[in-house]
């Protein structure tokens, strides 16, 4: 499959308050192909977000760094700045804080404004973003009337509508109630599935991680596991070792398997739950 | 006898505008010290209204919240004395911290109660041991502290304040893994060591299960189920009606339930879990 | 409590005051508040606060809207009228207080035309403000204020800057409440006290407010780089401002007010 981001060697630091350079990533290499479902787990202050902002351009890598390639393009060449930016949509955690306008319609267009599109077009963005989350009757409403989930749906369109090739989500549903978090997640599957749109998200809730297509564990800057789901997942130590937790499921299923029970061991939902303990017990 | 009680509490939102809607109706409920209470139900179905009330925060519209017997508004000029009763912890309390220090933040509240510097002193250490902050994070300035740290000072700020009810309003909210387990287990010896009453609301039905001893669920303003984490984790129809979930182990073995292999009922942790099967494999194993 | 509607905050439905040019909206609502002042007596204000009816009904924005927003300026109006009532001379004396103030007919008749005068520029205000949303604000300031880009002043980020500023109105009021509550909680008095303890209480809600402000304020501006945001240079619109006959209609309303009024200040 083709790669659309690659990162080689990268580095970053920040200077803190005493001028002192504080490293974020070290060494830091990772490809992500096209069309793909990327999940990025890690602790607090593990580099999460600070790999998405570099992802787009928002920060750049430290002088002795190696490239953070965008479908070809350099993040640090500054002719590529808004074009790396379009390419690559970020959402944030908090919907409050990156809305701009106070009306559905007007948020979503307010990216394609920037770009300079003509009207026409602009009018056919808005119907297609609206469109892909769902949000087609509400686009007149006020954003400030809408649920948390709605909100991060719009913010989500509004990425859309500058026709990104890759979405970043940087814990989108942290904020929301589980309502809105499986809105928000129904529609950014749909978006990799049904358009093939590349997705990166990050997040502290290991059962999204389980309904992607690959798992990046990060721990103190570095990656410390890359795989599916089930392979990671099926490594509990060296999940809790990098601040997380396992899905419950998994979690049951690694309990039978220490208390010596024959049970399949790549387990991550509740269907998958129910089929190895059945068949461990016709099996038996 | 019972610790808090509210005696048909009712809140009406803008009463007698254009805007009014009743966020709270004819709520009663009673809890006891040394209870841990999960409060769960769906955005506006009036928890956060409640949890205000229980130290005074909103005045009811009608109706009474009994702290300790005691109507709390029976005399509305010490109002204040109930908030240092009732601790509530406000969901993203991180966003309270204000003072110089983490140790002088800490202390606002038991300066707020008049107490001696000593005894404030005293308390900060104490809410800092409880919540394992140490003491150079005591001297830094709040703002300085990664997210996890912060909730914790946060949570200091109410516990320095020695509540006999210790409520908090989604208080894993926007945590990682391992600071959510660090407030779950927080909450836990707090009540063992004190026998305090906990209340907490959250959208985690596994937090719920894995510590509360009953369960609050609101809808509409309305008490919905209010009884044991079996006793509500088993009406498992109606909260899916509700919009609400049940932890997933529960849903793993009420599937097998229904595929015919009965492992027992009221397996709501994966203890729970493991040793139903153990227990039913061991049977399998002297029957066979 | 806030539930999200506020002073400023637009409202959208379409009506014939929300699909006017925004442009024409804020011309007139400043002509409009000239024409308050100029209003001298009862029968202009009268036929001001008529027209001004017409437009409220045109809006189609509910009135409890407008009930609401009258009603958060309720103490600046009986301060103003209460000033006015005390510290105006001459006409009948009706009552004195004390030795020094006395209450006169013409000190009531400034105070209720004051009254009404900032309750109809209020009103005004919010129907600008209601049917016209911040984006289109922001163009319409901009493209207003224009002819100053000759002295070389950044006329679109000014505009920007106004109306974020109007979007983030709700979510601070929100937040300064939930702020107030938390402190609260851990005791905070805010009731009691001389004036620099009072003062110095409220220090606990400023601080972390002011704090989130920034906060958010450095998210929204990455959110905004990260959707290509680089200034006005080079942005289109997805609304464009184009005067249509509702605006013309609009104008000749207010040339008409304004007409009578000059005939009822002559008399």
């Amino acid at each position: 499959m083709e790669t659309i981001l690659s990162l080689q060697h990268v580095n970053y630091s920040y200077e803190d308050d005493n001028g002192e350079l504080i490293p974020v990533l070290k060494d830091f290499s990772l490809e992500i192909q096209r069309g793909s479902f990327v999940c990025v787990l890690g602790h607090n202050g593990s580099g999460k977000s600070t790999l998405a902002k570099l992802l787009n351009g928002l920060y750049q890598p430290d002088q002795d760094s190696g490239p953070i390639l965008v479908d070809g393009l350099n993040t640090r060449d500054e002719k590529n700045e808004l074009e790396v930016r379009r390419r690559v949509g970020l959402v944030f955690q908090n919907p409050d804080n990156q809305l701009v306008t106070t009306v559905v319609e007007e948020e979503i267009a307010f990216g394609p404004e920037n770009l300079g599109l003509p009207r026409d077009e602009l009018q056919k963005r808005v119907d297609e973003a609206l469109l892909a989350v769902d949000m087609q009757e509400y686009r007149n409403h006020a954003t400030y009337k809408l649920s948390g989930g709605q909100k991060q749906r719009i913010a989500i369109a509004g990425i859309l509508a500058m026709r990104p090739q890759i979405l970043i989500l940087d814990e989108p549903t942290a904020m929301l109630d589980p309502k809105g978090r499986e809105e928000v997640l129904s529609a950014v599957r749909r978006l990799n599935r049904e358009q093939g749109m590349t997705v990166i998200l990050i997040t502290h809730h290991m059962e999204e991680a389980a309904k992607t297509d690959r798992v990046i564990v990060m721990k103190n800057g570095q990656i410390t596991a890359d795989s599916t789901p089930q392979a990671v997942f099926s490594q509990p130590q060296l999940i809790r070792d990098a601040g997380l937790s396992l899905p419950q499921p998994t979690e049951l299923t690694h309990r039978l398997i220490q208390e010596g029970f024959p049970i399949d061991k790549e387990v991550l939902t509740v269907e998958q739950a129910v089929a190895a303990i059945s068949k461990m017990l016709k099996e038996k | 006898m019972a610790f808090i009680t509210t005696e048909q509490l009712t809140y009406i939102y803008g009463q007698s505008t254009p805007y009014e809607k009743t966020a709270l109706d004819h709520v009663n409920i009673s809890i006891e010290k040394g209870e841990i209470i999960g409060i769960m139900g769906h955005t506006g179905s009036g928890k956060s209204t409640l949890v205000q009330h229980f130290n005074g925060l909103i005045r009811p519209t009608s109706g009474r919240v009994l702290v300790d017997g005691v109507d709390i508004w029976e005399r509305p000029k010490e109002i204040r004395s109930v908030r240092f009763r009732v601790g509530l912890v406000f969901q993203y309390p991180e966003y309270q911290l204000f003072d110089e220090t983490c140790q002088k933040d800490i202390g606002y509240g038991p300066r707020n109660m008049g107490l001696s510097e000593q005894e404030i002193e005293e308390r900060v250490r104490e809410a800092a041991e409880r919540l394992e902050i140490p003491n150079e994070i005591l001297q830094k300035s709040p703002f300085d502290l990664s997210g996890g740290e912060k909730r914790r000072v946060a949570i200091a700020g109410v516990l320095a304040m020695r509540p006999d009810v210790l409520v908090l309003d989604e208080p894993t909210a926007g945590l990682d893994p391992q600071g959510r387990k660090t407030v779950m287990d927080l909450i836990e010896r707090y009540r063992c060591e004190t026998r305090a009453a906990v209340i907490f609301v959250s959208h985690s039905m596994e937090h719920i299960a894995s510590i509360a001893d009953r369960v609050l669920v609101m809808n509409q303003g309305k008490v919905e189920l209010f009884d044991t984490v079996p006793n509500v984790f088993s009406q498992y129809a109606r909260l899916k009606e509700l919009g609400l979930n049940i932890p997933a182990v529960t849903e793993i073995f009420l599937r097998l339930k229904e595929q015919g292999i009965d492992v027992g009922k009221g397996i709501y942790t994966v203890d729970d879990g493991v040793k139903a099967l153990s227990q039913l494999c061991q049977g399998r194993v002297h029957h066979g | 409590m806030v539930d999200g509607i506020s002073f400023g905050q637009f409202y959208p439905v379409r009506s014939f005051v929300h699909q006017m040019d925004g442009r024409v909206k804020i011309v007139l609502t400043i002509a409009f508040i000239v024409f308050l002042f100029l209003a001298t007596n009862a029968a202009s204000l009268l036929i001001c606060a008529i027209s001004l009816f017409f437009f409220i009904a045109a809006t189609r924005v509910p009135i409890k809207t407008y009930l609401k927003n009258v009603r958060a300026i309720i103490p600046v109006l009986l301060i103003t009228a209460a000033f006015n009532l005390f510290y105006t001379d001459g006409g009948t004396v009706l009552f004195k207080i004390g030795s020094h103030i006395s209450v006169t007919t013409n000190g009531v008749q400034t105070a209720l035309f004051m009254a009404v005068r900032i309750l109809l520029l209020i009103i005004s205000s919010a129907i600008m403000t209601n049917t016209t949303s911040p984006t289109v604000l922001t163009d319409s300031i901009e493209s207003l204020l224009s002819p100053l880009k000759w002295l070389r002043l950044d006329i679109h980020s000014l505009a920007m800057m106004m109306s974020i500023a109007l979007r983030f109105v709700p979510t601070l009021i929100e937040e300064t409440d939930k702020i107030m509550n938390s402190q609260k909680a851990r005791g905070a008095d805010l009731e009691s006290g001389n004036l620099l303890r009072r003062i110095k209480a409220l220090l606990p809600i400023l601080i972390p407010l002011l704090i989130s402000a920034f906060r958010r304020a450095a998210e929204l501006a990455d959110a905004m780089e990260c959707r290509c945001y680089h200034g006005g240079d080079g942005r289109t619109r997805l609304r464009v401002m184009r005067l249509s006959w509702r605006d013309g209609v609009a104008i000749t309303v207010f040339v008409l007010l304004l007409v009578g009024l000059i005939l009822l200040r002559r008399m």
